[in-house]
């Protein structure tokens, strides 16, 4: 425990001097997740230009040489007939410059690279609203489900057209559906294995497509921000010269020999990638890729874009975006504050924000306080299928659960982790969420030592040896081990192992790489594991209750119930069969996922919650935790409040192809 | 002579082979490949079908193929077509790109480093060990050697810190990389190159201050040992001057423990500090090893330690042919 003490000291020390250094400026309340200041155009459909009564549209210079020197169709042919408009957040921004940004080569799509640029193609058919309520049409322009939500028919946009001006239409579905999704080669993954199971894609006409799927699906566009959706990857017009259907297998082959694949599966992959210019796939972002250099790849503005700005401009306003890359998120860290950046937030530290608050002058940045929007920062959750029939017993008893969390001040964590601007919860949706209940926050949460000391002396588990510690009700030693990942959380696991010890209960640690954790998982072999809260928006929440309120669903690498998930996922041929009141949780997520009513999912979202509640199937610490984000003073039209995680697509929910840089300022 | 170095080069290939074997399997016996580094990835792409869908890529990539045989296409590739394979260490599990392609594009920068470093280290070791020994135990000699055991225990990555600290707040330096954001895809210029050259100043430093503090004491030690020998004394006795009586004949002398390990450099040129290197964020091959390692990239991973053990080979049997030329003493039957 030497080693936790002096961390924690270490912690307490960066405090103080981070505090010496940020002055009062830091100290604040909990940070707000949603910027008030947000045009309330963000939270709707998107409007369109003639109701807004715009006729006429501009575009960058550097676009309208290329018109001039007959490169490029003129704008008003190249938008939309009726463009959709973006709302700027504070002004309506001026065209040029290159934006720089930092990152890992591996996080390209997770960070920066997506906050910025969209890269990873996220917010193509849908977009998340701000407050991560909804998702509405983005490129599309509605969709509408049957009466018992089996049936999707998306409505398309006339006019909106690829990168090379290729138009985007019902083919593109078709062409992904049939010869992608449906190719065995491609996808030995049967479609109905999928979830929600897709049996159907069908075209009506140009503009609109029918999607079928095998269980009433009535929030499956709440994934139409997301990868999963690969419609918007794979142009038709384009990929078909790849595809053995459209075109002699041996000549493909022929080509993909020469860039050393061999055979064409692997080489409609390769082809199939938007971020090498000399792959030339067209995209539906606002960037295409232009150069990829040793040390960074420079995208540069899509002149089909479709969306403009409430004058008429078509959009992006940025000329271009470059991805610096770094071996090392480190470095990235070490950009941002000297500086370097446009903009920089994913993965950087809480715990750096006096440090970037203290190099704004010298970096001309101004460091913006976001939320992490994550429920909880780290929950701490105990194995409730132990192997160990007496530990199963005792992590399955709701008293020893309510012990532990009773057990952590989580003000002082707070105050230690993350300058007193995170908000001590339980596990449970954020606090913007539709289903969200002050009481479920709340549960279990007062800081109550003697109480928990109280509930262990209940249960048996008694410190019988006068060491300090308790031993188990059979007089066993409890030797409790806690299997991680090291994280940004891993301050608030040390802080609360001590907070544990002192009503008695010794948790050691041990850090884990990430296969070693997975296979622990599976084998339903540790005690106590850690993972942050996330999933818990209106829009992921409804569909993926499993990641921390039901065991359904899975793949990330902890779970409180390995085994239980391992039934429910498999039909009940592998696992175990849960308890009667589990297999209840299961039953309310099915339900909450296939309802057609609101007000019955609602009533499910809640059941499910205040389950938790009452459970606490894991321990909540603290959640809406600060971020810093590092915005350069040049840097304009990025919302002043946010959040920054996988619910809201880093970032990219936030127009970021409203953003600009400022030639004057700076 | 000739039919030593014909000898020689036919051991090379077993040799290469070997290491190659050994290479792949030490690379691949860790659980889990570059798919379960990206997992998280896929899991937010597929959901609960993540698993299998990552089964069905491993598959198509050929990763759940038993190891001999990816062996055997690995080095089928290389011999036949020169194609090291693919590196998949992208933003997605798709985005591949040859290896060939990631080792040609890091290589001039790599060596250019490497040469730059080579040459700072010994356009200082050599004359500072000279002197040291000269001047025996004179103020300078325990002054170089502070600063040269200082050097050889210090972390590289620790004095790149510090280096870069200073840098940055004395002289405002930007910190790490090769150029500023303004030069970073700028046509090379009077400006781009000094741009350039001041980026390096941190890392020649660095990685050749590592270097030198090992030769400076080798050379010092084998100068001493010839320093008192009788036919240094016998230049004295002539007349010879004395900056000519340490130049010419034991500083000769002195250089062949270190000619002996020229050899060994070579694939440190190509490769470039990989430490140094993440710290400084240099896209060096060095580099490039480390994260395909990390994300267990494997046939980039794969590549780079078959090239670098190819290079130690060569560079091994460099060294013993410019001793043999530099040393007449060595005899080869």
């Amino acid at each position: 425990m030497r080693r936790t003490k002096s961390i924690s000291l270490l912690i307490t020390l960066a405090l103080v001097i981070g505090l010496v250094f940020a002055g009062t400026s830091v100290l604040a309340d909990s940070v707000p997740s949603v910027d008030p200041n947000l045009p309330a155009s963000w939270f709707g459909e998107r409007p369109l230009a003639s109701e807004l009564g715009i006729t006429s549209f501009s575009e960058a210079p550097m676009l309208a040489e290329k018109v001039a020197k007959g490169e490029l169709p003129p704008v008003a042919e190249r938008l939309p007939v009726d463009p959709p408009i973006i709302e700027p957040y504070e002004r309506i921004g001026n065209y040029g410059g290159v934006a720089h940004v930092w990152a890992r080569d591996l996080d390209m799509g997770v960070g920066d690279g997506r906050m910025l640029a969209g890269l990873s193609g996220c917010y193509l058919l849908g977009r998340v609203t701000p407050d991560a309520q909804q998702v509405l049409p983005n490129l599309v322009q509605g969709w509408e489900y049957s009466e018992d939500a089996t049936q999707l028919t998306i409505y398309l946009r006339e006019g909106v057209k690829w990168s090379d001006g290729h138009p985007f239409t019902a083919d593109d579905f078709e062409f992904w559906w049939e010869h992608i999704a449906l190719n065995e080669t491609l996808n030995p993954i049967p479609p109905d294995v999928w979830q929600p199971g897709i049996l159907d894609v069908k075209k009506i006409d140009d503009y609109a497509v029918v999607y079928t799927y095998d269980a009433p699906s009535p929030l499956v566009h709440n994934t139409f921000h997301k990868v999963s959706d690969r419609v918007t990857n794979y142009p038709a017009h384009y990929m078909k010269q790849f595809h053995p259907a459209f075109r002699d297998e041996a000549e493909i082959l022929a080509e993909a020999v020469e860039v050393g694949i061999d055979t064409w599966d692997q080489y409609f992959d390769y082809m199939s990638s938007k971020n090498y210019p000399e792959r030339k796939r067209p995209v539906l972002d606002p960037y295409v890729v232009k150069e990829r250099g040793l040390t960074y790849i420079d995208y540069e503005r899509n002149p089909y874009y479709p969306f403009v700005d409430t004058e008429g401009n078509q959009l992006p306003y940025l000329d271009g975006v470059r991805i610096n890359r770094v071996a090392d998120r480190a470095m990235k860290r070490v950009k941002a504050f000297e500086g370097n950046a446009a903009i920089c937030g994913p993965h950087l530290f809480s715990s750096d924000i006096p440090l970037y608050i203290d190099g704004e002058e010298k970096g001309s940045y101004e460091t913006y306080i976001w939320s992490s929007g994550l429920g909880v920062e780290s929950a701490i959750m105990l194995n409730l299928t132990h192997q160990d029939p007496e530990l199963r017993e005792i992590f399955n008893d709701l008293r020893f659960r309510r012990a532990l969390s009773h057990a952590l001040d989580r003000d002082e964590i707070n105050d230690r982790c993350y300058f007193g601007m995170a908000t001590p919860r339980q596990t449970t949706v954020i606090d913007a969420s539709q289903y969200f209940e002050p009481h479920y926050a709340a549960a279990y949460t007062e800081y109550d030592p003697e109480l928990s000391k109280q509930l262990l002396d209940e249960m048996g588990i008694i410190d019988r040896d006068g060491d300090g510690i308790r031993e188990l009700p059979s007089g066993k030693r409890m030797n409790l081990i806690m299997t991680y990942l090291d994280s940004n959380a891993t301050p608030i696991i040390e802080l609360a192992l001590e907070f544990f010890r002192e009503i008695g209960i010794d948790v050691k640690l041990d850090m884990v790489s990430r296969e070693l954790m997975v296979e622990r998982r599976n084998a339903s072999n540790f005690d106590l594991s850690q993972w942050h809260v996330d999933y818990v928006t209106d829009i992921y929440f409804p569909g993926t209750p499993g990641k921390s309120f039901a065991p359904v669903g899975g793949g990330q690498p902890y779970s409180p119930w390995p085994t239980w998930i391992a039934w429910a996922n498999s039909g009940g041929t592998a696992g175990e069969e849960p308890p009667q009141h589990i297999m209840q949780l299961i039953e309310w997520s099915l339900g909450l996922n296939q309802s057609t009513d609101p007000a019955e999912r609602e009533k499910f979202a809640k059941l499910l919650l205040q389950a938790q509640a009452e459970n606490i199937w894991t321990i909540g610490t603290v959640g809406q935790a600060p971020v810093p984000i590092v915005v350069a003073n040049n840097f304009h039209n990025v919302p002043r409040h946010g959040m920054l995680n996988d619910d809201v697509d880093w970032g990219s929910v936030y127009y970021p192809e409203q953003f600009f840089l400022d030639p004057v300022t700076k | 002579m000739g039919s030593y170095i014909i000898r020689r080069l036919l051991y090379f290939i077993p040799t290469v082979l070997l290491i190659s074997v050994i290479s792949f399997v030490v690379i691949n016996a860790p659980p889990g490949d570059i798919l379960t580094s990206q997992i998280e990835e896929l899991e937010q792409q597929y959901g609960a079908a993540a698993e299998r869908q990552v089964q069905a890529l491993r598959e198509r990539y050929g990763l759940d193929e038993p190891l001999y045989k990816r062996y055997f296409t690995w080095m089928k590739g290389i011999i036949l077509r020169g194609d090291f394979g693919m590196s998949f260490s992208g933003a997605y599990v798709i985005e591949s790109r040859p290896v060939k392609d990631i080792l040609l594009e890091r290589l001039p920068y790599t060596v250019l480093i490497s040469l730059l470093t080579l040459f700072f280290t010994w356009a200082t070791a050599i004359p500072i060990a000279v002197y040291s020994a000269a001047r025996q135990h004179s103020f300078f000699d325990y002054f170089f050697t502070f600063i040269a055991f200082v050097g050889r225990s210090t972390p590289n990555f620790l004095l790149a810190l510090v280096l870069m600290y200073i840098g940055y707040v004395k002289f405002g330096w930007s910190l790490g990389g090769m150029f500023s954001s303004e030069f970073v895809s700028a046509p090379w210029s009077w400006a781009r190159l000094a741009d350039f050259m001041r980026h390096l100043v941190v890392p020649v430093i660095v990685i050749g201050t590592a270097g030198m503090a090992s030769i400076v004491r080798v050379l010092r030690a084998t100068m001493l040992d010839e320093l008192g020998k009788d036919y240094v004394e016998t230049a004295r006795a002539k007349g010879v001057p004395e900056w000519r009586v340490i130049w010419t004949h034991p500083t000769k002398v002195a250089l062949l423990p270190i000619i002996s390990t020229i050899g060994w450099l070579l694939p440190g040129i190509f490769s470039g500090s990989t430490v140094t290197a993440i710290v400084l964020n240099l896209p060096t091959i060095g580099l490039s090893m480390y994260t395909a390692l990390r994300d267990q990239d494997m046939y980039l991973a794969g590549s780079c330690i078959l090239v670098f053990s190819v290079l130690t080979v060569i560079g091994t049997l460099l060294s013993d042919i410019l001793l043999a030329t530099m040393d007449p003493r060595i005899r080869y039957d």
